[in-house]
């Protein structure tokens, strides 16, 4: 990691990489290893002093005050350069809404006075960590997962495939679950129920989510695929018998160890153990319509076009904070590969293998770590969208738009 | 970054340096023992030591620390290197679209080498160009390999118990985001952060307002330009005991520092509904506040000539050369909340900046704007 450039010496000005995520914002420089920060994307309001999301916003208008606000920290608290004179590279989902994106450009560009800006597809630009040009991105973050494929740098974008369950979910079903099983010891009383116990003293908003997110980093993980399924059985099970349809309750499997888990000072919460690997399971549960984290993947191969399909089986790329679970990639695979012995798919996708990448970073900043390489290359100059260009028009093209490629180019080089 | 300071990777204070003496094998006589001092790093706040995760003390006090490797810091410098290349080319490669469009079969046989396979016949050249310099650098990028399997995951997370105490937190682990360790026998120190200095410009004139200084005691703000000789000063004298849906009445005083006359007016402020401004009800003097210039000499002066103007003792408490005080009626209207209210300050200002000594052309005067907010405290509660 570069140390403190020194007085005077005028060094080489690299590009600001961002990447916005709905739960966590990566920023650092292009031609780096890594990132430099990652923070929570959240901002105190500059008036109010009231903590607010980047995502939670009800109009353009305010939304513009709370980027402005986090951009502001971003560059003299946390990057400290002078945002005049570095070109941005944002890497943005290709889902990103519209509003975001044209807010976001506008406050860099008339607030903070970049040279220019470039917008790059997240799911794309993990393939720059690999140096390939073909594979099935899975991205799963904070409130979606999203699953699309890529074929020789081009994005086969009829063929996208989401679902809203990703870290967020987990925290839902974290919350329930400890809110119902769990129990809290203090110095004075006898361990009580931790829904009782915040009924008692009138709490609305009992567990706050960066509560959650530490019980779900701190003891959660995905159980293995013979366990998982059990455990899927078993909970099913439950809930049949507990609406009378069913009389028979299955056996529980066996549970990890209970944690122990300080709440403050002087409460300590004892998560129950199957509550540790029984929160992660939703990504692989079936939902309504037939879709699981695994289903979603192939069903993107499936759209894509035939002679594309062995390719992209064979070039499956993980990215995103949720995926660092332990055991996520060995219960992914094993969950797609039991997926193609259904008759649905073994009638209509006659693969063998399923191979799976190992990007040279960590997954919560894969998409940044390819945004760092590819605005270290001399396209930020040919395919950014200027300040002179913004000012003049005012617009930030969409993916697809058509004025795209008169604008910067598109695609990859 | 600090090169010789580091942050705590468990609580994030700024590490120390203790020395401490261990006893090494004398180099002259092995069977002897002599004390050697060494260095270690030591969080004061939550006992964390460099010993803990196994860095080697140091002899010197300052530096020498070994660096965290990202290990695969070689792999994304070739990555970085074949995609610069390609891009370079890609950029050539437009470039000669646009100079050769014209003539087509020109373009078209450059395009594909065949003009230069061409030229080389011609001139009886081994086939040592530069083409083939091209093709070896993209063979150097490896495309990565893809795995069928994956490690599975540990048995011990379905056994062993946890240790919450020995799991980082998801703020430790962010703050090396380029290892983030799992364990806390993986933290490893961060080199502290530092701020940056501050400066600051007027977006519009590109006007230095304040200038970066290696000391923050050393910042000169260009004071002429500071508001506090510009704009009236509005201060609270006294609050009297706040009811709830009680009018009271508020002292506030006033002071011109401008070497002319001020004229001050009150405009009240609208709230918007969903992030309150203000809370409660204020009556604001109807006329104009008319405020004499400063004048330094004015302490000097016996003669008191304040009563020059007639005031209506309602509204204006006393009156002390650049200075005044008037009333405010406030009406509280929430309770449990502090007092706020919210008024615009309309006030004209001369610009004398700008002026040259000499110059007597007329001065420019501006009514300037302000929204002021003053905070009362809380409500007296019914006793």
């Amino acid at each position: 990691m570069p140390l403190y450039e020194g007085i005077g010496i005028v060094a080489e000005k690299h590009t600001v990489i961002l990447d916005i995520g709905h739960a966590f914002t990566k920023c650092g420089f292009a031609r780096e290893a890594g990132p430099r920060w990652i923070i929570p994307s959240q901002v105190k309001n500059s008036h109010t002093g009231k903590l607010r999301k980047l995502w939670d916003f009800k109009d353009r208008k305010e939304l513009y005050f709370i980027l402005k606000d986090f951009l502001h920290m971003l560059y003299f608290k946390y990057l400290v350069v002078n945002p005049k004179d570095r070109r941005v590279v944002i890497v943005e989902s290709i889902l990103c809404q519209t509003d975001f994106r044209e807010v976001l450009a506008k406050v860099l560009f008339c607030h903070f006075e970049v040279p220019s800006v470039l917008f790059v597809p997240s799911h794309l630009m993990s393939l720059f960590t690999l140096g390939i040009s073909s594979a099935v991105v899975l991205d799963s973050g904070y409130s979606e997962t999203v699953v699309l494929p890529i074929y020789e740098g081009v994005v086969i974008l009829n063929a996208w495939q989401a679902l809203p369950v990703a870290a967020q979910a987990i925290h839902r079903r974290i919350e329930a679950e400890v809110m119902e099983k769990a129990k809290v010891k203090t110095l004075a009383s006898e361990p009580k129920p931790l829904g009782e116990l915040l009924a008692e003293k009138g709490q609305t908003e009992p567990l706050k989510e960066t509560v959650l997110e530490d019980i779900k980093v701190r003891t959660c993980f995905v159980a293995p695929f013979d366990l998982g399924q059990k455990i899927q059985a078993y909970e099913s099970g439950k809930r049949l018998s507990g609406l009378k349809l069913s009389e028979e309750v299955p056996e529980p499997p066996p549970s990890p160890p209970d944690v122990e888990y300080p709440l403050n000072g002087e409460k300590i919460m004892t998560i129950p153990g199957e509550i540790r690997n029984y929160a992660p399971e939703i990504m692989f549960e079936r939902s309504g319509d037939e879709q699981s984290l695994a289903s979603l993947i192939l069903d993107a191969i499936l759209k894509s076009p035939i002679d594309v399909r062995k390719t992209l089986a064979e070039n499956l790329v993980v990215m995103g904070g949720n995926t660092m679970l332990p055991g996520f990639k060995h219960r992914l695979l094993a969950e797609v590969q039991n997926l193609l012995k259904d008759p649905y798919y073994s009638s209509r996708l006659p693969i063998k293998k399923i191979k799976i990448h190992q990007p040279p970073a960590k997954e919560n900043y894969i998409a940044w770590l390819g945004g760092a390489i590819f605005g270290a290359t001399d396209v930020v100059t040919t395919r950014s969208i200027t300040r002179e260009q913004y000012l003049k028009r005012e617009y930030i093209p969409d993916w697809s738009d058509q004025m795209w490629t008169s604008h910067s180019g598109r695609g990859r080089s | 970054m600090c090169a010789n300071c580091f942050d705590c990777p468990s609580c994030m204070h700024t590490l120390s340096t203790r020395a401490t003496s261990i006893q090494i094998p004398s180099p002259d006589d092995p069977k002897k023992n002599v004390p050697k001092k060494v260095y270690y790093l030591a969080c004061g706040f939550c006992r964390w030591t460099s010993r803990d995760v196994g860095i080697p003390d140091q002899t010197v006090a300052s530096g020498g620390w070994q660096e965290q490797e990202n290990l695969h810091s070689k792999r994304i410098n070739n990555l970085l290197e074949n995609y610069r290349v390609l891009a370079q080319r890609e950029k050539l490669e437009k470039e000669r679209k646009k100079l050769s469009q014209r003539c087509g079969y020109q373009y078209f046989s450059d395009k594909y080498g065949i003009s230069a396979v061409v030229a080389r016949k011609l001139a009886g050249l081994s086939t040592t160009g530069s083409k083939d310099e091209e093709s070896k650098e993209s063979e150097e990028l490896m495309p990565a390999e893809a795995f069928e399997n994956v490690d599975p995951l540990p048995e011990e997370y379905l056994t062993q118990p946890v240790n919450l105490a020995k799991v980082c937190n998801i703020n430790q682990r962010l703050m090396q985001p380029e290892f983030q360790p799992t364990c806390t026998d993986q933290l490893f120190p961060r080199h502290k952060h530092l701020l940056v200095k501050r400066s600051q410009r007027c977006k519009e004139c590109e006007h230095n307002l304040s200038k970066p200084e290696y000391n923050p005691s050393s910042i000169k703000f260009k004071i002429q330009l500071a508001a506090i000789y510009h704009i009236p000063e509005v201060r609270l004298k006294t609050i009297p005991v706040l009811k709830l849906n009680e009018e009271c009445k508020i002292e506030v005083t006033l002071c011109n520092p401008t070497p002319y006359p001020a004229h001050v007016t009150l405009l009240p402020c609208e709230n918007t509904e969903e992030e309150p401004l203000f809370n409660s009800k204020v009556v604001l003097p109807s006329t104009q506040l008319v405020v004499t210039a400063r004048d330094d000499t004015a302490e000097f002066d016996d003669l008191n000539d304040a009563q020059s103007a007639k005031d209506d003792p309602k509204v204006i408490s006393f009156r002390k050369s650049n200075k005044i005080g008037f009333y405010i009626n406030v009406t509280p209207l929430k309770e449990k909340e502090n007092v706020v209210v919210a008024f615009q300050l309309k006030h004209d200002f001369v610009n004398m900046v700008l002026q040259l000594q000499g110059d007597h052309r007329e001065s420019q005067v501006v009514w300037l704007n302000h929204v002021l907010f003053l905070d009362l405290g809380p409500i007296q509660s019914n006793v």
